[in-house]
């Protein structure tokens, strides 16, 4: 019965391609989105339909009414969730009216349609609202990321037209719902009648504390193993249903995490969701939506630990610097002072060597930076073009490279190249200046490069399964929350360690990316192993 | 329940943006500057969607002046609870030089237009900072006027109007329709929330040209320069009082 889960993947899918399908509408009436700059992705119509052969959707192409939700939201999240952040983590619970809110914004019953009281909105919007809220509060991400990820998605695709009116209303306005994990055997269904008695324990289940209702995972049928598990839609006032002393938790403090145990709970058999025997299945289907949206809340986390961060550094000034030119400046001053043009009469006597020249073994022309002036070291350095069949211009052997191999860079060496003054290219002495300012648009288009081979690589990556790219993506966004926030406490000094600032809540709270809805071990494991079939057949 | 309610909503830099003068005091940059809803005009638009709430008006329409991006302010208001929204194309050259005169014009076209019973705006717009556009289109529709409102209740056809003046409040009553603009301690506005977003998509808006209604945009001023403010001087340390002291005589200020 692989029903479910296809419907899961087909579901994400299609949502993930709509922004794009909206895409060249929104390029005609668009034009200064809510962010301010007009969003790099929005291509003209000609640029779209050169890329549409490419068949690259891009992600961060937003609607209008996306680009609204976003600004609303990141609004919401700075002004009524930013001022209890602190309290928050430091008391280890909730605000109840940072909860009240989230469900007077719409934000917990963001895919709820609209005649159950929700949003009626896209599994991409929730992702959106998810990785805005990451920038403010991890914790209260997470909050969101479960009710709408995976309890809303779970009772909307599986529930009986009774549970979707008993519950989805009530998720969509006030009560926040809570899962469990699918993979504990010992949480027993004994059926009798028309009713479960489930007993057992679970342990970590997210949003315990303030959750009205539980979707717990329970074995009705021991001698089928996993393959006995059930889903059970349980209110939280039901008799027999304990709700534990909540975690003391590294990170996501805010987030309560408590142990549930059932001692003869009776629930009635309209209480299952789905079909008896298929909780697995739908768990793990669930789980894999719920890995895009533990995936934008580490987005959201790294940016919003960035955003902190950054301001700080361009205001702290050391040794007379802020902490900001220091790192910016780092190793950008990669110009050879050592190619020497010495000037006679009208023309230029070129000496010396240049290393790494990008297309040199197939180049017709070179435009070479000598030092015009060396009394005046950077300020000397003037552009000259040079043909390649200039005599005493050595184009040497190619260098082995790693990497983009077809591409030559090969060594120069001028053996006292004879150029004259109509050569220079601009003024003499503005090289240095030229240079910069060209490798300035340079970069921009090895940007560009980069992010085409990244998307490359993840288009061939593709095929291995829908399931492992959400397994990658959450690692790589895991890997980007961890190194992210590790730098910006780096690039803060002493204050970044203290907690007046918020940089060692967000380095706390990303921990727990590489451990729930299956640890980063285990999801390398799964990788794997999906790559392991692909090269079977 | 009286008629209907027209709100202005102008779009502006938005108020955390740093402003940048462009290199040939002409005017400020704005390509590629985030813009928002003018905050006052966000008060305004929560005063109205109030009102409806209440019962006491049938309809609110939001109107914006402006280029094609205008829309996105008044899809805003839209969100916000307005019932539909009226966007009066002026781009180019002539957007640059609208100013009050020309806005209210429009308003006061549009006000006959659309029978509206009350003219909510907010008090001023954080651009330009004019402070004029009210007070002109009451005078253009003859109608009374209550500026700077921070309390606004209906009475049958009359309104009740508390205002805020220097140190302290003035109540007056006026009679509808008037125009009434919005100051800071009127109302918080409210967020859009995200299922009013939704809907707010499904709302109409009407495109307007300013000849349609009539209304002349040239305008009768002209900008000669713009200027950044000063840049502030760097201050400096001392150590005791009497240093202070020293320095503050020297510098003539005591």
């Amino acid at each position: 019965m692989a029903a479910p889960l296809l419907r899961f993947f087909g579901k994400a899918s299609r949502q993930l391609a709509q922004p794009w399908a909206s895409c060249r509408p929104l390029v005609r009436h668009v034009s200064s989105p809510a962010a301010g700059f007009p969003p790099l992705q929005t291509y003209s119509e000609e640029e779209a339909m050169m890329r549409e052969t490419a068949g690259f959707p891009p992600l961060q192409t937003y609607s209008e009414e996306e680009a609204m939700m976003r600004e609303t939201v990141k609004k919401y999240a700075q002004e009524r969730i930013a001022p209890f952040v602190s309290k928050m983590d430091e008391n280890s619970a909730m605000e109840p009216e940072v909860i009240s809110s989230l469900f007077e914004q719409g934000l917990m019953g963001i895919e709820i349609s609209t005649e159950y009281g929700g949003t009626g909105s896209s599994f991409f919007t929730s992702i959106l609202v998810i990785e805005e809220l990451a920038k403010v509060d991890p914790s209260i991400s997470v909050m969101c990321d479960v009710q709408n990820t995976l309890i809303n998605t779970l009772v909307m695709k599986l529930g009986t037209e009774e549970q979707k009116e008993k519950y989805l209303p009530r998720l969509a306005s006030d009560m926040a719902g809570s899962g469990s994990d699918a993979f504990s055997l010992k949480t027993t269904a004994e059926k009798r009648r028309d009713q479960y008695i489930i007993n057992g324990s679970k342990m970590w289940i997210t949003n315990a504390e303030h959750a009205g209702v539980f979707l717990v995972m329970a074995n009705a049928d021991h001698s089928a193993g996993y393959k006995g598990i059930t889903c059970f839609i349980l209110d939280r006032d039901t008799e027999g249903l304990h709700i534990g002393k909540k975690e003391n938790k590294l990170g996501l403090r805010a987030s309560s995490t408590c142990p549930l145990t059932f001692d003869n709970v009776k629930v009635s058999e309209k209480n299952v969701l789905g079909e008896v025997g298929q909780g697995y299945k739908y768990a793990i289907g669930m789980l894999n939506e719920g890995r895009i949206g533990i995936a934008a809340q580490m987005l959201g986390l790294a940016q919003g630990c960035f955003d902190h961060t950054v301001p700080y550094t361009r205001q702290r000034v050391q040794f007379g610097k802020r902490i900001f030119d220091f790192q910016a400046g780092s190793g950008s001053d990669a110009f050879s002072l050592k190619t020497t043009a010495e000037k006679r009469r009208d023309q230029y006597i070129i000496n010396g060597s240049k290393m790494w020249i990008t297309n040199a073994e197939h180049a017709g022309v070179f435009l070479v930076m000598a030092n015009a002036d060396h009394s005046a070291g950077y300020k000397g350095i003037t552009c000259f073009i040079l043909d390649r069949d200039t005599e005493g211009l050595h184009i040497g052997k190619k260098e082995n490279k790693l990497g983009l191999r077809a591409s030559s860079t090969c060594p120069l060496t001028f053996d006292n190249v004879k150029v004259s003054e109509k050569n220079v290219l601009g003024e003499v002495g503005q090289g240095y200046k030229y240079a910069i300012g060209m490798l300035n648009e340079g970069r921009i288009g090895i940007a560009a490069q980069m992010l085409g081979l990244a998307q490359g690589c993840f288009d061939h990556t593709v095929p291995y399964t829908r399931q492992r790219v959400q397994f990658g993506k959450r690692i790589f966004d895991f890997q980007v929350a961890t190194l992210t926030t590790s730098k910006c406490i780096e690039w803060m000094g002493g204050v970044g360690f203290t907690k007046d600032y918020p940089i060692e809540k967000y380095y706390r709270d990303c921990k727990i990316g590489t451990i729930y809805e299956g640890t980063t071990n285990i999801q390398l494991s799964t990788i794997a192993k999906y790559i392991g079939q692909e090269y079977d057949s | 329940m009286t008629g209907r309610v027209l709100v202005g909503v102008k779009r502006v830099i938005d108020y955390a943006v740093k402003i940048r003068v462009k290199p040939d005091n002409t005017g400020v940059v704005t390509d590629g500057v985030k813009h928002s809803m003018n905050p006052f005009c966000e008060i305004a638009v929560e005063e109205a969607v109030r009102l409806k709430e209440k019962k006491l008006v049938k309809e609110v329409v939001a109107v914006s002046c402006g280029p094609q991006q205008a829309q996105e302010t008044i899809r805003t208001a839209l969100a916000m609870g307005a019932d539909r929204g009226i966007h009066v194309e002026v781009s180019g050259k002539d957007y640059e030089s609208l100013g009050p005169l020309q806005v209210s014009k429009i308003l006061a076209a549009l006000a006959k237009k659309e029978d509206a019973s009350l003219v909510i705006l907010g008090k001023q717009a954080i651009d330009d900072d004019c402070n004029q556009t009210g007070q002109m289109t009451a005078a253009l529709l003859d109608w009374p006027q209550g500026t700077f409102a921070s309390e606004v209740t209906l009475e049958g056809d009359k309104l009740k109007v508390v205002r805020e003046i220097d140190g302290g409040l003035e109540t007056i009553k006026i009679n509808m329709p008037a125009v009434v603009t919005a100051d800071l301690r009127l109302n918080t506005p409210r967020y859009a929330t995200l299922p009013n977003i939704m809907k707010a998509k499904k709302k109409k808006i009407a495109n307007v040209k300013p000849g349609d209604l009539g209304v002349d945009v040239s305008s009768r001023v002209e900008v000669l320069r713009v200027d950044e403010p000063p840049q502030r001087q760097a201050g400096m340390k001392v150590e005791s009082v009497e240093e202070l002291v020293g320095k503050l005589k020297e510098a003539g200020r005591i």
